[in-house]
C-alpha cells in the first residue's frame, strides 16, 4: 500500500501521541491524561521548560496522580566543574520535565518511561537547565523508579509545585510507542510523503571519495516542520591529528554558543562550561580513523534560546572508547529561523566513512 | 490522507523507525534469546530497548554479542555514572560482549536503550544510557556507555542477548528492536 502524506497510529512506530504546543499562559502543573501504558508499552516526554516562577522549581511528575513517597531516583549531574551525585526517593518522578532556579531560566528534557505494568516503572531523563543566554547552567541524568508493579498507567501530571512555573513558552511532546491490536491491515506500507507525529529521516550524508572540513545540511524549517530536529553522527577523523568540529546554526560564528558537559575518560569523572563560536560537538579526536558517536535532540523554533541535549562517545579506535559525555546546549539566538545546520571542522575533520543523519519530528 | 488505525504485515517503509522484534518473557526465566534476520549494512543502525526482571537468586550481567563474537577481546567500553552519592568512570578494553543491563538481587529490575551504529567498513559504536539495579524505590545506579565492537568487515546478522547466570533473564523481561527503515538505500 502506498501512500503520500499520512495520518494516523501506525502499528510498530514510535508516533507523538500528544503536544501541548507552545502554552501561552503559565500553569502550576500540566496534565496529560487518556494514556494506556499496558498498552504502549513506553512513552518518550521531550519537553521545553520556561521558569514562570521567581526562584527554583524542580518539575517532577505523578503518575496515576499518586503522590506517595513511592517513587525513587539516582542522578548523577553537574554544574561548571563540579560533579555530583544522588540516591532518594520522592513523592514523584524527580525531574521528569526537569529543573530551573531562577525566573526565565530553560530547561530541555528527554524523559523515556517504561510503562508497562507486572514490574516496577522504570524510566531515564536526561536534561539540560538553568539554560539562560551562552550559559547552560547544568547537566544531568537521573534513573528513575515507580513502586507499584499492578496499575495501568493512564495519566502523567508535570507539577512545579508554585503558581506559574510552568512559564509561556513551555512545550510537552509525549511519545508513544504504537501497539495495534487490531485496525486496517495492509502488506508493505510505503509512505511517500510524512508520517504525522512520527521521527522521519530528512537528510543523510556519507563522506566518500575524500574527506571534508564542512558539512551543510540546508533547506531548514525550524519555525514549522522542523521545530523538533534529531541529529546522529558518526564521524571518522580524516586528519592526522586534533580536529574538533562544532555545530552551528544558520552558520553564525559569533560566540553565541555555550555547552556544558558531563564526561568520563578512563577512570575520570570531570566536568565543564564552554562559551564559543560553536556548540562542540566531539571531543578532540586525536588521531587519524578515530571514531566517534553522536546523537543530538535540538528544539529549533525561535521565540527562546535554541536548545538541545546531546551524547557522544569519542576517541574510539580499536577497542579503546576514548570518551563518554553528556551535553547540554545553547544558541543564545533568539529570533531567526534556523534554515540550515552547519557541521563546521578545522581541516579534513569528516574522513570517509563519515555519516551524517537529520531526522524531523513531524508534528 | 487520514486513516484510523492501522497495522501493516509488511516492511514499513517511511525512512523512519520501525519496531521488528519485540519479546516478552513469559512462563519461566530464560538464559539468553537471539535476534536474528538482521542486516547490518542495509539497516545500517539499531535501537535496542530492554527492561530485564532479574530471574536469579543473585547478581547477573545482561550482556549484548553481534553474531555471537565471543572473542575475549573484542570489545571494551568507557562508562560515566552515578551511584549514591558518588560520580565515577571507568574504561575496559579487553571484553568479551557489549555490556548492557545488570541487576544484583532476584526480581530486581534494570532497564536501557542502546543505540547502536551497525555499518560495517569501521569498528562498530554504541550509545547506552541505562538504569538499575531497581529495587522498589531503590535505584542502584544510571550510567552512560559507549562501547566499540572491534570488527569493521562482518555484516551483522544477529544480536545474541544472554545473561552472566542460568535464568538470569526473568518473567517480565523485556526486548524491542528497532531498524530505521529507509526507503532509499
Amino acid at each position: 500500500m502506498r501512500t503520500g502524506n499520512l495520518e494516523g497510529f501506525v502499528d510498530r512506530t514510535w508516533q507523538v501521541v500528544h503536544d501541548s504546543g507552545e502554552l501561552a499562559a503559565a500553569v502550576m502543573s500540566y496534565t496529560i491524561s487518556g494514556l494506556s501504558g499496558d498498552t504502549d508499552v513506553k512513552y518518550r516526554l521531550i519537553s521545553r521548560v520556561v521558569n514562570g516562577y521567581n526562584g527554583p522549581v524542580a518539575y517532577n511528575a505523578l503518575i496515576n496522580n499518586d503522590s506517595g513517597n513511592n517513587y525513587g531516583y539516582q542522578y548523577v549531574t553537574c554544574g561548571n566543574a563540579a560533579v555530583a551525585a544522588n540516591r532518594g526517593t520522592l513523592t514523584a518522578i524527580l525531574n521528569a520535565a526537569g529543573y530551573c532556579s531562577a525566573l526565565n531560566g530553560i530547561t530541555f528534557n528527554d524523559f523515556i518511561l517504561n510503562a508497562k505494568s507486572g514490574s516496577t516503572r522504570t524510566g531515564i531523563v536526561k536534561f539540560a537547565y538553568d539554560i539562560s543566554g551562552t550559559t547552560v547552567g547544568n547537566v544531568q541524568v537521573n534513573g528513575l523508579s515507580w513502586n507499584n508493579s499492578v496499575d495501568n498507567i493512564t495519566s502523567l501530571q508535570i507539577t512545579g509545585g508554585q503558581v506559574g512555573c510552568i512559564g509561556i513558552g513551555s512545550r510537552f511532546i509525549l511519545l508513544k510507542e504504537v501497539h495495534v491490536p487490531s485496525g486496517l491491515r495492509t502488506g508493505e506500507l510505503d509512505i511517500r510523503g510524512t508520517l504525522k507525529g512520527a521521527w522521519q529521516e530528512v537528510y543523510r550524508h556519507t563522506v566518500s571519495g575524500s574527506a571534508e572540513t564542512s558539512i551543510t545540511v540546508s533547506g531548514l524549517k525550524g519555525n514549522t516542520t522542523d521545530q523538533i530536529l534529531r541529529a546522529r553522527v558518526r564521524t571518522v577523523n580524516g586528519y592526522n591529528g586534533a580536529g574538533r568540529y562544532v555545530l552551528r546554526f544558520n552558520n553564525d560564528t559569533g560566540n553565541n554558543y555555550g555547552n556544558q558537559y558531563l564526561q568520563g575518560i578512563d577512570t575520570t569523572v570531570s566536568a565543564g562550561r564552554i562559551v564559543g563560536n560553536g556548540l562542540v560537538a566531539n571531543d578532540d579526536p586525536r588521531a587519524l580513523g578515530q571514531v566517534a558517536y553522536i546523537e543530538n535532540l535540538l528544539y529549533l523554533k525561535s521565540g527562546f534560546v535554541r536548545t538541545g541535549i546531546h551524547g557522544r562517545a569519542c576517541w574510539i579506535s580499536g577497542t579503546t572508547v576514548g570518551s563518554r559525555a553528556l551535553v547540554g546546549d545553547v544558541w543564545t539566538n533568539t529570533v531567526d529561523e534556523v534554515t540550515s545546520l552547519v557541521f563546521a571542522g578545522t581541516t579534513n575533520n569528516f574522513g570517509i566513512g563519515t555519516e551524517i543523519c537529520i531526522e524531523r519530528l513531524n508534528l | 490522507m487520514k486513516v484510523g488505525n492501522l497495522k501493516p504485515l509488511g516492511s514499513i517503509l517511511h525512512d523512519g523507525w520501525e519496531r521488528i522484534y519485540d519479546y516478552t518473557v513469559a512462563g519461566s526465566a530464560i538464559t539468553s534469546l537471539t535476534i536474528s534476520g538482521l542486516n547490518g549494512d542495509v539497516d545500517e543502525e539499531y535501537i535496542l530497548e530492554s527492561k530485564v526482571v532479574n530471574g536469579y537468586n543473585g547478581s547477573i550481567e545482561v550482556q549484548v554479542r553481534p553474531n555471537n563474537d565471543t572473542t575475549a577481546t573484542a570489545y571494551g567500553f568507557q562508562v560515566v555514572q552515578g551511584a549514591s552519592s558518588t560520580g565515577s568512570a571507568r574504561r575496559y578494553t579487553s571484553k568479551a560482549q557489549l555490556d548492557f543491563l545488570n541487576a544484583n538481587a532476584l526480581s530486581d529490575v534494570a532497564a536501557g536503550e542502546m543505540k547502536i551504529f551497525a555499518k560495517s567498513g569501521f569498528v562498530r559504536t554504541t550509545l547506552l544510557e541505562k538504569t538499575g539495579s531497581i529495587s522498589g524505590t531503590t535505584v542502584t545506579a544510571v550510567g552512560l556507555l559507549g562501547h566499540s565492537w572491534n570488527n569493521t568487515a562482518d555484516n551483522i546478522t544477529s544480536l545474541v542477548i544472554g545473561a552472566s547466570q542460568t535464568g538470569g533473564i526473568g518473567v517480565g523481561s523485556q526486548f524491542t528492536l528497532w531498524k530505521k527503515s529507509r526507503r532509499v538505500v
